[in-house]
C-alpha cells in the first residue's frame, strides 16, 4: 500500500521553487516534482541519476563504428579481395566514412531506445498531476507524521500554492 | 494552458486551420498523385523514360536528390547545430525546421533507389551474407552515401519525434476526444513531465543534438565526394565536401523563409515568430551565400590556376555554352540578389525575403544542374560530347516530389504542435521570472 501523499499545486515555476527550497532547507523530503518544461530546483540539482545516456550512446557509437570497420576490413582484406589500382586492399580510410556514419546511426537508436526505456516512471502516477502539461507545476511528497505533514502545509502556503490536496493510503 | 500558448495547442485539436488549409492540401495531393503515376510509369518502363543518355548519364534525378538533401540540411542546422550554441530565437522555429528536415530527407532519399536501373535491388548495397559471395564496394563514395542518407534520415526521424514527446504530451492532456487523447497518449510513450523524466529527456535530447551537428555536415560532405570522387572535368576538386555544405545551408535557411513566413500569417503565430527571428535568419542566409559565393571564387581560381586545359575549357564552357543561363542563372540567384539582406530592412520585409528565398531555392537547383549536366555534356573527349534533354517524366518527378514534401509537412501542422510548446513555456517563464 502506498503511503500518504500530499500533492501541492503551483500556478508558476517561482511558486514550485520557493516551496521545495523551503523544504529542502526543513530538512523534508525526498520530493517529486512535475512541471510542462525542465525546471531546477532545491533537492532536485544534486539527485544522481544510476543510468547516463550520453555513455550508452557513446558506447553503442563505439560498438557500431568498430563493427563496422572490421566488417568492412574482413570484406575487403581477407573475404573478396579486389586489386583496386594497386592500392593496398586494408587501407583504412577508405573505410571510415562508412564507419563514422554506422557509429553515428547506432548512438542515435541507442539513444533513442534508452529514452524509450526510462521514460516510464517507476510506480502509480496520482492523478492528480496528470494536467501537468497543461501549465501545472506540482510538488509531492510523503510526509510520514502530522508534524511534517503541517511544515509541508506551512511552506506551500508561504509559496502560494494554488491547491494542496491531501492523497490517503 | 497559457492564452499565448493555447491557440497553438487548439490548432491540432480542433477543426481544420481553415480554407488556406485543404486549398494547400489539394494542391499538394495533386502533385503527389503525379509523382506515384510518374514512379509507376519508370518501374514500368524502366530509366529511359527520363531524358538520361550517353554522355549524360546523371540528371534530375541526382540533381533533385542534392537539392533536396540540401534542403533537409538547413533544418538540421536550426534545430540541433543552434541549440548546442544555446540559441533562444530557435524556439519558435525548430518545430517547423525539424519538419522540413523529415520530409526533405525523405524526398531525397527516394531519388539513389528510382535512379538505379532496377531499383527492386538497392539492398544489395546492404552487407549481408549472399550466396554471390559479393560484398558492396565500401570504397566507393557512392555506398558512403548510401549509408549517409539511411544514418540521416533516420537520425532525424528520430530527433522530430523525440523533440514532439513532451508536445504530445500536451495534447493527450488537452484532448477534446477520446480518440484523439488515444492517439497522442500512446504517441507520448508515458510521459508526464515528473523531475526523471525530464533529466532524460534533456540529456537524450543533448547527445542527440551532439550527434545529429557533426551528421549533417558528413552527410552533405559525403553528397560532395559523390561527384568529387570521379575524374570528371568540373567534380575532380576537393573543395566540394566544404561547398556543398555552405550551399546546404544556404538552401536549408531559404526553405526555413519560405515555410515560416506564409505559416506565422497563416497560424497567427506572430506573437512567437518575430522580427527578431527574420533578422537572425536573414543574417544567417547572408552568410551562407558569401560562403558559396567564395566557393564560387574558388572554383574559377582554382581552375585557371590548375592550368588544366580541359578544366579550363570545361569552366569557360559553363560560362558561354548552351547552358549558360543556368550558370548566370546560379551566379544571380544565389550570390547577387541576396546581397540585398545586408540592409536591415530588407531582412525585415517579408514579401522581399520571401522573393530572395524563392530565387535562393531556384538557383540552387541550378548549381546542381551546372554541376551534374554542365560537367557531364562536355568531358575531355570531344567524342564524349552531347546534350540533355529532361522529359515530362523528369519534371512530374520533380515537381511530384514538392508535393510529397508538401502534403507530409501539412498533414504534420494540421495535426502536431507548430511550435515546440516546452520550449516557448520555458521561455515565457524566463521573461517573467528571470532565473
Amino acid at each position: 500500500m502506498s503511503p500518504p501523499r500530499l500533492i501541492a499545486r503551483f500556478r508558476t515555476e517561482r511558486g514550485l521553487a520557493k516551496a521545495a527550497r523551503g523544504l529542502e532547507e526543513d530538512g523534508i523530503g525526498p520530493v517529486r516534482i512535475y512541471s510542462p518544461h525542465p525546471v531546477t530546483v532545491a533537492g532536485q540539482a544534486g539527485v544522481r541519476h544510476r543510468i547516463s545516456v550520453p555513455l550508452i550512446t557513446l558506447a553503442a557509437g563505439l560498438a557500431f563504428f568498430f563493427a563496422s570497420l572490421a566488417l568492412q576490413i574482413y570484406a575487403d582484406a581477407a573475404n573478396y579481395v579486389l586489386d583496386i589500382g594497386g592500392r593496398p586492399p586494408d587501407s583504412w580510410p577508405a573505410f571510415i566514412p562508412t564507419a563514422f556514419e554506422n557509429g553515428v546511426l547506432g548512438a542515435l537508436l541507442a539513444g533513442f531506445v534508452a529514452f524509450l526505456l526510462l521514460v516510464r516512471e517507476p510506480g502509480d502516477l496520482d492523478e492528480q498531476v496528470e494536467a501537468t502539461m497543461l501549465d501545472s507545476y506540482y510538488l509531492v511528497l510523503s510526509p510520514g507524521d502530522e508534524m511534517t505533514a503541517e511544515r509541508a502545509y506551512e511552506h506551500f502556503r508561504e509559496a502560494h500554492a494554488e491547491q494542496t490536496i491531501e492523497v490517503p493510503p | 494552458m497559457s492564452g499565448e500558448l493555447s491557440h497553438v495547442v487548439a490548432i491540432p485539436l480542433g477543426p481544420s486551420p481553415g480554407r488556406w488549409w485543404w486549398a494547400a492540401l489539394a494542391f499538394s495531393a495533386a502533385l503527389l498523385l503525379l509523382l506515384t503515376v510518374a514512379v509507376a510509369w519508370l518501374f514500368l518502363k524502366g530509366v529511359g523514360v527520363w531524358g538520361l543518355d550517353w554522355p549524360v548519364a546523371w540528371g534530375f534525378a541526382i540533381i533533385n536528390y542534392v537539392w533536396w538533401i540540401a534542403i533537409a540540411s538547413g533544418g538540421t542546422f536550426i534545430s540541433a547545430f543552434f541549440f548546442l550554441t544555446g540559441a533562444e530565437w530557435r524556439s519558435a522555429l525548430s518545430r517547423i525546421a525539424e519538419t522540413m528536415t523529415v520530409f526533405a530527407a525523405g524526398c531525397a532519399g527516394l531519388f539513389p533507389i528510382l535512379h538505379l536501373g532496377r531499383p527492386w535491388f538497392f539492398y544489395w548495397l546492404l552487407p549481408y551474407p549472399d550466396s554471390m559471395g559479393l560484398w558492396p564496394q565500401f570504397r566507393s563514395p557512392l555506398l558512403w552515401d548510401f549509408y549517409a542518407i539511411l544514418t540521416y534520415i533516420a537520425g532525424s526521424i528520430l530527433f522530430w519525434y523525440l523533440g514532439l514527446v513532451p508536445d504530445l504530451a500536451s495534447l493527450r492532456d488537452a484532448a477534446r476526444t477520446s480518440s484523439q487523447r488515444l492517439c497522442y497518449g500512446l504517441l507520448a510513450l508515458g510521459f508526464h513531465g515528473s523531475a526523471r523524466q525530464w533529466h532524460f529527456y534533456r540529456s537524450t535530447y543533448g547527445v542527440m543534438a551532439t550527434v545529429m551537428a557533426p551528421l549533417v555536415v558528413s552527410v552533405h560532405s559525403i553528397v560532395g565526394l559523390d561527384f568529387a570522387g570521379g575524374e570528371t572535368p568540373g567534380w575532380h576538386s576537393t573543395q566540394f565536401p566544404p561547398f556543398f555544405v555552405f550551399g546546404a545551408m544556404l538552401s536549408g535557411f531559404a526553405t526555413v523563409f519560405l515555410l515560416i513566413i506564409p505559416l506565422r500569417r497563416l497560424l497567427r503565430l506572430e506573437a512567437f515568430i518575430t522580427d527578431r527571428h527574420f533578422d537572425v535568419l536573414g543574417r544567417l542566409m547572408l552568410t551562407s551565400s558569401l560562403c558559396v559565393a567564395y566557393a564560387y571564387a574558388m572554383d574559377a581560381f582554382t581552375t585557371f590556376y590548375g592550368d588544366d586545359a580541359v578544366e579550363k575549357a570545361q569552366f569557360l564552357d559553363r560560362l558561354s555554352g548552351i547552358y549558360w543561363p543556368v550558370y548566370w542563372g546560379t551566379i544571380l540567384f544565389n550570390v547577387t540578389i541576396p546581397q540585398l539582406l545586408w540592409w536591415r530592412r530588407c531582412r525585415l520585409s517579408q514579401p522581399l525575403v520571401m522573393a530572395i528565398s524563392f530565387l535562393v531555392v531556384v538557383g540552387m537547383w541550378f548549381e546542381r544542374f551546372n554541376i551534374v549536366v554542365t560537367s557531364l555534356h562536355r568531358t575531355a573527349l570531344p567524342s564524349a560530347w552531347g546534350g540533355y534533354r529532361p522529359t515530362f517524366w523528369d519534371y512530374a518527378t520533380l515537381f511530384g516530389t514538392v508535393g510529397l514534401f508538401l502534403s507530409g509537412f501539412l498533414l504534420c501542422i494540421r495535426y502536431l504542435p507548430a511550435l515546440s510548446l516546452f520550449e516557448m513555456r520555458e521561455l515565457l517563464a524566463d521573461k517573467e521570472e528571470p532565473r
